[in-house]
């Protein structure tokens, strides 16, 4: 039902006529396109050093006692049940108490640190899945540690980035909060500008923005799956 | 034989899984080019021990020796050996031609005699044109095969199978058994190959090492295992057996069933307690006449195809196991023969439980564990280290375990003829043997009581 709304308002004018201007109106503002492809660039950002950190993290988790991963998983997942919200404040009281300046740097920090889990867990998933014997296999024909790791282990776990990625990527390019309260609105995210609009009344250029952000994401998803078909019930999330 | 080098060395491994012992000092030595076989039930530790040839165990105790080189403590990536899994281990993100090249990739060979060398070992596999092929687009028998490729395209010298065949139905299983002979005969490294199954032992082997408990029971050929089993378990377990309690009268003469027979045994203490195994085809049954030395009543006749397999019980209640081409009906009264050749008689491994214990006080001993109420009068004195024995017969099982004074598991039923001889493990790890006529499964909980005038004491 909101969905239809949301559609009817992207494509009707204030007074209720159908256009598309708001549509055009997003392709010529300069300032809304920038915002738009920075938040782009930011989401790739934040999910590469997501990448970066989380896999060595799953890996490790995946090597250790299945009780003492059993514990650090949980205590991964721990800050997610406080609240968004209050934990992207609290990272904020944080900065301010180190005397560090908000801005771009803190702004990495705070999508890194909440979408993390996201990356770790589905990795760590997958590396846990992984047939021992396949490893034993590898070995037993000759492959060193390290051969066993990029010929076996790595191949093996591509469904689990491809769903880390998915659930870090696309949450950032619509998150708002983070960016406004991390940089004091200092640097506008889509998710902002997207929350201004609707603030503001400006519901149907709102309505189109958001529609364009669903199209990125349904993009996002539809190039997943193709890529996934097989490995889709294979433990991708939980 | 002189002159044949062991290309496998197993010297006093024992290894245990945590508590649980699962290799208790095995020794074997494997020729070059030989075909031997691990043979066992579930758990004896056939497959650990191949896992430590392999190098993906780390025996607790013991030294591995392969091609002459002490590769105890080897990883095995750098062992001459290579393995195909139960479960094949294919890998999935890799079609057949990469998965079998996968070896001689690691070892970066020119891709020109990759390509050759693949292309070779498909052909032997029977798999020629499948190289393009997704491993779970293939059937059972077809990775089976192409787990095989990819072992033997690196030209180890040791090939170890573990139950390879297992997952596949009877008609692919035999197939596969004649390819993997002959694929031994063509190659000839040598074959290390684990399973349960004795018919593929027997039909594969030149060598056989029968295993249970973590223990060798026997190593030997296959007629040699067959013909001449070295105890009842080894008997019990290849082929279908009768066993029973008998009496070695004196040279060549044995009583059993009641009766006495001539046999071609020699070498026992006259009237010797021993075990008699009769194989079912080698028991001649014909209607009743003079001939016969003994006779008995149909109770089941059964087609099997190749043979009839009939249970004929005599008039003093021994039940013996036959098989024969001619059919004989339930309660006909048949003749029975033996010949002298084809009685075997083993050395009994215990004439009666055997455990260490200690005397309590005057009316009671304490061994496995537990303190029993002894009837026998004996003045040692307390503390003392005795023997303690007792009587397969006298030891009473209850169903419910909560019942006895111990508790624990059939872990073995030995039918001998007119009663049951059960392997029964204690829940603190110990055997005990008991004789009795009623009908346990293997693996049932039991309860276990030993009667106190059934407890016999002596000195150590």
């Amino acid at each position: 039902m909101p969905l239809i709304l949301i559609v009817y308002y992207a494509f009707t004018s204030a007074s209720g006529k159908f256009t598309l201007e708001h549509f055009r109106h997003f392709w010529m503002q300069p300032e809304a396109m920038h915002t738009f492809i920075f938040s782009i660039g930011v989401a790739l950002i934040t999910t590469v050093l997501c990448l970066l950190i989380g896999y060595p993290a799953a890996y490790i988790l995946s090597r250790m006692e299945k009780k003492t991963a059993k514990i650090m998983v949980l205590l991964f997942i721990l800050p997610m049940w406080i609240n968004f919200l209050i934990r992207t404040l609290a990272t904020v009281a944080l900065f301010d108490f180190l005397k560090i300046p908000l801005g771009q740097g803190s702004l990495y920090f705070g999508m890194v640190y909440n979408f993390l889990p996201f990356m770790i867990y589905p990795i760590y998933n997958t590396l846990q899945k992984t047939d021992q014997s396949l490893i034993e296999a590898a070995q037993d024909l000759g492959a060193n540690p390290r051969q066993v790791f990029f010929r076996t282990i790595l191949p093996l776990s591509v469904p689990g980035i491809t769903s880390g990625i998915m659930m870090v990527f696309m949450p950032v390019i619509s998150t708002f909060a983070i960016a406004e309260l991390l940089t004091i609105n200092n640097i506008k995210l889509f998710g902002t500008t997207l929350q201004e609009n609707i603030y503001n009344g400006l519901w149907n250029y709102g309505a189109a923005l958001s529609l364009i952000m669903l199209l990125l994401i349904g993009i996002t998803a539809l190039l997943n799956g193709e890529g996934n078909a097989k490995a889709a019930e294979e433990g991708g999330l939980i | 034989m002189q002159g044949v080098e062991n290309i496998i060395s197993i010297e006093h491994v024992s290894h245990s899984f945590g508590e649980k012992p699962v290799l208790n000092d095995v020794n074997l030595y494997v020729r070059k080019g030989e075909f031997v076989t691990i043979l066992g039930p579930s758990g004896c530790g056939k497959t650990t021990l191949l896992r430590i040839v392999a190098g993906f165990q780390k025996a607790t105790e013991g030294k591995i020796t392969i091609a002459g080189t002490d590769m105890t403590d080897t990883p095995p990536h750098l062992r001459p050996v290579n393995t195909v899994f139960q479960k094949y281990a294919l890998f999935p993100h890799l079609n057949v031609y990469n998965n079998i090249a996968f070896g001689l990739n690691l070892k970066k060979m020119e891709s020109s005699l990759i390509k050759k060398k693949v292309k070779k070992v498909l052909k032997m596999v029977t798999m020629t044109d499948y190289e393009e092929r997704d491993v779970d687009s293939l059937s059972g028998g077809q990775q089976q095969r192409v787990a095989i490729a990819r072992a033997i395209v690196n030209e180890p010298e040791v090939l170890l199978l573990d139950e390879p065949l297992a997952a596949l139905d009877l008609k692919m299983r035999k197939d596969m058994q004649m390819e993997i002979k002959d694929m031994h005969k063509k190659l000839g490294i040598t074959f290390v190959y684990v399973t349960h199954d004795q018919e593929e032992a027997l039909t594969l082997s030149d060598t056989i090492v029968v295993m249970s408990d973590g223990k060798i029971q026997q190593i030997g050929t296959p007629i040699e295992i067959y013909n001449e089993p070295v105890n009842a378990f080894v008997a019990d377990f290849i082929g279908e057996s009768n066993i029973l309690n008998g009496t070695m009268i004196h040279d060549s003469l044995v009583k059993f069933a009641g009766y006495e027979f001539e046999c071609v045994d020699k070498g026992f203490a006259p009237n010797e307690p021993v075990d008699v195994v009769l194989r079912p085809e080698d028991i001649y049954i014909f209607e009743m006449s003079d001939a016969a030395q003994f006779s008995g009543k149909v109770t089941s006749s059964i087609f099997k195809g190749v043979h009839y397999e009939m249970t004929i019980i005599t008039p003093e209640g021994f039940e013996f196991m036959i098989q024969d081409y001619h059919c004989f009906e339930v309660g006909e009264t048949v003749g029975l023969l033996v010949k002298p050749d084809d009685i075997h008689v083993m050395k009994k491994e215990r004439f009666c439980n055997t455990f260490e214990g200690t005397v309590a006080d005057q009316d009671h001993v304490k061994f496995l564990g537990q303190t029993f109420e002894c009837s026998e009068n004996h003045e040692t004195e307390p503390g003392s280290e005795v023997t303690v024995s007792i009587d397969f017969g006298s030891i009473i099982l209850q169903d419910n375990e909560e019942d006895g004074m111990l508790s624990g598991e059939v872990n073995f039923i030995l039918y001998k003829g007119d009663h049951y001889h059960l392997t029964i493990l204690t829940d603190d790890g110990d055997n005990i043997f008991v004789d009795t006529n009623d009908v346990w499964d293997d693996g049932d909980r039991v309860g276990i009581t030993i009667p106190p005038n059934a407890i016999r004491v002596s000195n150590l």
